[in-house]
């Protein structure tokens, strides 16, 4: 429950960053169109940097994660084991997700008419 | 190689349209060098936006090397657009955060050009500019001509067919405007690039084999 509205929250803030970095780039995004830049390489250009944070932060987690729960799981006389899958299964989704909040912003970002963002001098 | 018919490009203003571009019909041929002139607001960088194929138009038709362009999809027309169209601004348009080597490598890195050849035709293209020392500069560091210079190596860096200029000049002072028009003369000229310029000053439209008269989205006939 609480993991739901600690994803939201996330969510929300890389959603406000990307949108922020997409209207801040709109005039580099619209040169780089007019030198042929398709809409696939304006969301790879976007997505870029996000990406490295994302599977930087899961690996910045992957240890506190597996330290914490293992204290945690001492207190269970029957526990299960903590094994590299959960890991794999977390930062995958975790990657998924923020991945889908910032393509949103990426796309609509590179879909936008060159000539209109490059009007305004 | 680029021919227009009865093109027609409106916004509806209240219900009333407001043309644009009202029933031009141009045809450019390979290595002309065309300058389109007119007031302002008469519709010349929407003109050369369609050619561009930057904007779309609302009626008509438009051969560019014989193909339909409204009846191709978008991949193809980004693909022809990459292929054959190159563009020069009045305000420049480099990247700010990228160098001239880099400004001018981006267009290559798009057409999926290797590494190595790369490499090559910004070196060739950067000596033949002479602006060799300035590669790795970045563009606040230049002056207006220096900036439109890379602005033009970027646009001819990938041998584009047509060059559209959209007042190169408008933003320099005379004697580097000569210098950028002398170097279209010579592209036009030398590697038969097909030009087409839109400007306000007669001077720079002498350069052009034809002026093409806009008025109120209409061509005017001389």
């Amino acid at each position: 429950m609480f993991s739901v509205i600690a994803i939201t929250i996330g969510c929300l803030g890389l959603y406000g960053l990307t949108t922020f970095a997409a209207t801040q780039r709109t005039k580099e995004i619209g040169i780089r169109k007019t030198i042929g830049a398709s809409i696939f390489d304006i969301v790879k250009l976007l997505s870029k940097n996000f990406f490295i944070l994302a599977i930087m932060a899961s690996f910045t987690a992957f240890p506190l994660a597996w330290y914490f729960m293992n204290i945690w799981l001492q207190h269970f006389a029957y526990h299960i084991n903590i094994n590299w899958e959960i890991f794999l299964i977390a930062g995958l989704s975790s990657t998924l997700i923020a991945m889908i909040t910032i393509s949103y912003q990426a796309i609509k970002a590179a879909l936008i008419n060159p000539i209109k963002s490059l009007k305004t001098e | 190689m680029i021919e227009l018919q009865r093109i027609c490009k409106w916004v509806n203003v209240g219900g009333a349209r407001a043309f644009l571009l009202k029933d031009i019909n141009l045809t450019i041929n390979k290595g002309e060098f065309v300058s389109i002139m007119g007031p302002s607001g008469s519709g010349k960088s929407t003109l050369l936006n369609v050619i561009g194929m930057l904007d779309e138009f609302d009626e008509g038709s438009y051969l560019f090397d014989n193909l339909e362009i409204k009846n191709i999809k978008e991949k193809q027309r980004a693909f022809l657009y990459k292929q054959n169209i190159g563009f020069v601004f009045q305000a420049y348009h480099l990247i700010d955060e990228l160098t001239v080597y880099e400004n001018i490598e981006t267009p290559l890195i798009y057409q999926n050009i290797k590494m190595v050849e790369r490499k090559a035709m910004v070196a060739d293209i950067l000596d033949r500019f002479q602006i060799v020392g300035k590669k790795d500069l970045f563009p606040a560091q230049l002056s207006g001509g220096q900036q439109q210079l890379v602005g033009i190596a970027r646009a001819i860096i990938t041998r584009p067919k047509v060059l559209l200029a959209d007042e190169p000049t408008g933003n320099l002072n005379s004697k580097q405007g000569e210098e950028i028009m002398e170097l279209f003369k010579k592209l036009n000229q030398e590697d038969g690039v097909t030009i087409i310029q839109v400007t306000h000053s007669e001077k720079n439209a002498e350069y052009g084999s034809r002026v093409i008269n806009l008025l109120d989205g209409r061509l005017e006939n001389k």
